[in-house]
């Protein structure tokens, strides 16, 4: 299958309208303070699973750019970031929006989300090809290896709780491992239920433990602020000019590339990549003391990091099959639901998909920019919408959506328990990204562990005679100390600043 | 001091959970493969362990400084009434769902938890309830072609 027959595939109406609707609805997720790209992916991926896998794709890519840009509404109009990724966008977006510039904000944030995602999408169709060629070479030990290595990103997700991320990852394991076991076929933990004899719809674990779970933490503001509409900035008619823009090309250019190599590494995050990106480019700056009043300097940086970061976590994911982040662990989810499995294979039994991943990202940022230069206006009066409103509503989706991915009301019984697991660790303070990573890759992990024991006759000795997988067990192990370190370090400065 | 009380208490009951699980659970609902390297049980005895030892190390790890001045942890029931509200609902939403079908049900349940959420203006309330579960009905039922079984008034 060559690439020209598939870009065909990518004039048709149905895919063209797909790429519109996933953008609209990323753009509005992505808005919406509260719902993350990764809660806008798991609300979208339902209503995928009965697409064409190519439609299916167009929604899933578009959404994830648009989900990435949607975030800066928000931030740059109310000062609240809609995802976590935008939490730099706001420190110069909204002393822009403040000053009335509102509508030049907006359209920088647009027009560099859309410059930072295709420097992603060149850098992600260089690398990912060469990464699948070493990848292919890969059996059980070096598979487990790889596992591992994916594993130590739960350190980096952690943040100063490594502890309690290793614990939620032990529960996600535990919840991996419900069903049929993956080498002899017997029950496992189904307490004689058939339901859950085929194992824990992901759908429910990536529902439940996002979208509910936050749900259940906003029932806390009932009587607060959830019947109160935000507060927004109308902004002036002055918009950002060609010259001002073609004037923040090295920044465009380095942000874009800090946010792909960010984006590659497992665990690191689109939130890391735009504050890394403005603090480089501030330094680079010749008035760094205007950082934080608002310039579009700041807005540039962060905007294009976060949006490079969505094909940079792509690389990891489609050749070795391990997600870089949170998102891309749902999309791991969404392709093998639609018969595709990320991994080294991919590239060799199915290039066709790993083509229309490619082609649907940069089609999403065509309709990314198209999208958002007629729509800011009218998305930013989307962010009016009340919370005591729009939770319910949520909700509602969040159980057709359960119910729809296997037609069985057992899910959704599992969703909203999990939902409930989900709030009490979010009260406790654990990580939840850990939980729903350990549950995607726990299957493949215990398969490719259990694998090499048994080549191994019993023994852990075969690994010293497979180099490649010795070799990433000794990084997983030098990474996982490594983060350890940082985030001791992190938070031994978290509680010297409270101390002070 | 709150919170190093809180991590001894959900430590405590993680480790508890998990002794149970160990000792009980998995021997009673995994069966065991005679005469294999590494069995069924192998793996969620290792992430019993993460989680057990995990538990173990924040019920550890709290202990020093449990004795300070501070603000004390309780688990207060009315702090999560709220939310158990809404758990018990949903759950009788689903099963709603099966007796009366997906039209009424979320007729119902839509609005009364936008009420139960703050949205107090009745008439806005009910337009809102009508035409969203109508939008979803007709994507996900009419569009997407997802059967939900019907209730005891047919549909």
């Amino acid at each position: 299958m060559n690439i020209g027959s598939i870009l065909l595939e990518f004039t048709n109406v149905s895919v063209l309208i797909a790429i519109i609707l996933g953008t609209v609805a990323g753009i509005i997720g992505g808005a919406l303070p509260g719902i993350s790209p990764s809660m806008t992916i798991t609300l979208i991926l339902p209503v995928t699973l009965y697409m064409e896998p190519i439609i299916a794709i167009a929604v899933l890519m578009s959404a994830y750019q648009g989900s990435m840009f949607g975030g800066s509404i928000s931030a740059i109009l109310i000062n609240a970031p809609g995802t976590a990724s935008a939490a730099a966008t706001l420190l110069d977006g909204y002393p822009m929006a403040s000053r009335g510039e509102s509508k030049k904000a907006l359209q920088t944030a647009l027009y560099s989300s859309c410059v930072g995602g295709l420097i992603g999408t060149v850098i992600l169709l260089f690398s990912a090809k060469m990464l699948a060629k070493v990848a292919l070479k890969f059996g059980p030990p070096e598979y487990f290896g790889l596992m591992l290595l994916s594993f130590t990103l739960i350190a980096g997700i952690s943040g100063t709780s490594m502890l309690k991320g290793t614990i939620s990852g032990g529960i996600g394991l535990i919840i991996a491992s419900i069903g049929m076991d993956p080498i002899y076929g017997s029950r496992r933990l189904s307490f004689g239920s058939l339901n859950l004899s085929s194992g824990i719809a992901s759908l429910s674990v990536f529902i439940g433990i996002f979208a509910l779970s936050e749900i259940f933490m906003q029932i806390s503001d009932r009587g607060k602020g959830l019947d109160k509409v935000p507060e927004i900035y109308e902004g002036s008619e002055s918009g950002l000019t060609l010259k001002e823009f073609l004037g923040q090309k090295w920044n465009l250019l380095t942000s874009g590339i800090i946010g792909s190599l960010v984006g590659i590494l497992p665990g690191v995050g689109a939130s890391t990549a735009s504050f890394m990106a403005y603090a480089e480019t501030r330094r680079r700056s010749k008035y760094p003391e205007k950082f934080g009043e608002g310039i579009i300097d700041g807005i540039v940086a962060a905007e294009a990091a976060n949006n490079a970061v969505c094909s940079g976590a792509l690389v990891p994911m489609l050749t070795l099959g391990i997600p870089g982040d949170t998102v891309t662990a749902i999309l791991v989810g969404a392709l093998i639901t639609h018969g595709i499995s990320p991994g080294p294979m991919l590239f060799v039994e199915n290039i066709g998909a790993v083509y229309r991943v490619y082609i649907a990202l940069f089609f999403g940022l065509v309709a990314l920019s198209i999208i958002g230069s007629f729509g800011v206006p009218i998305f930013s009066k989307i962010i009016k919408i009340k919370k005591s409103i729009l939770l319910p509503c949520v909700f509602v989706i969040c159980i057709v959506g359960t119910y729809a991915s296997r037609t069985n009301y057992f899910d959704c019984y599992v969703m909203i328990i999990l939902g409930m697991l989900g709030y009490i660790l979010r009260k406790q303070k654990f990580p939840l990204s850990p939980l729903v990573i350990a549950y995607i890759i726990g299957g493949s992990l215990e398969a490719n562990l259990r694998r090499t024991i048994i080549m191994g006759e019993g023994g852990l000795g075969i690994f010293a005679t497979k180099p490649l997988a010795l070799f990433l067990i000794v990084v997983s192990i030098v990474m996982t100390v490594i983060m350890v370190r940082n985030n001791m370090k992190l938070k031994a400065k978290q509680e010297q600043a409270t101390s002070n | 001091m709150k919170e190093k009380q809180g991590n001894l208490v959900f430590g405590s009951i993680l480790l508890i959970l998990s002794i149970i699980m160990f000792f009980i659970i998995i021997p009673k609902y995994i069966s065991l493969k005679a005469g294999v390297i590494v069995g069924p049980e192998f793996f969620p005895k290792v992430a019993t362990i993460v989680v057990g030892l995990g538990g173990l190390l924040l019920v550890i790890s709290s202990i020093p400084g449990l004795k300070g001045a501070g603000e004390k942890f309780e688990f207060n029931i009315k702090e999560h009434s709220g939310q158990i509200i809404f758990f018990v609902s949903a759950l009788l939403y689903v099963s709603a769902i099966k007796l009366l079908g997906f039209i009424i049900a979320s007729l119902i349940y839509l609005f009364l938890t936008l009420w139960f959420f703050g949205a107090r203006k009745i008439s806005r309330n009910i337009i809102i309830t009508i035409a969203y579960i109508a939008v979803v009905y007709l994507v996900f039922v009419k569009g997407l072609r997802i059967s939900f079984p019907p209730g005891i008034l047919g549909f």
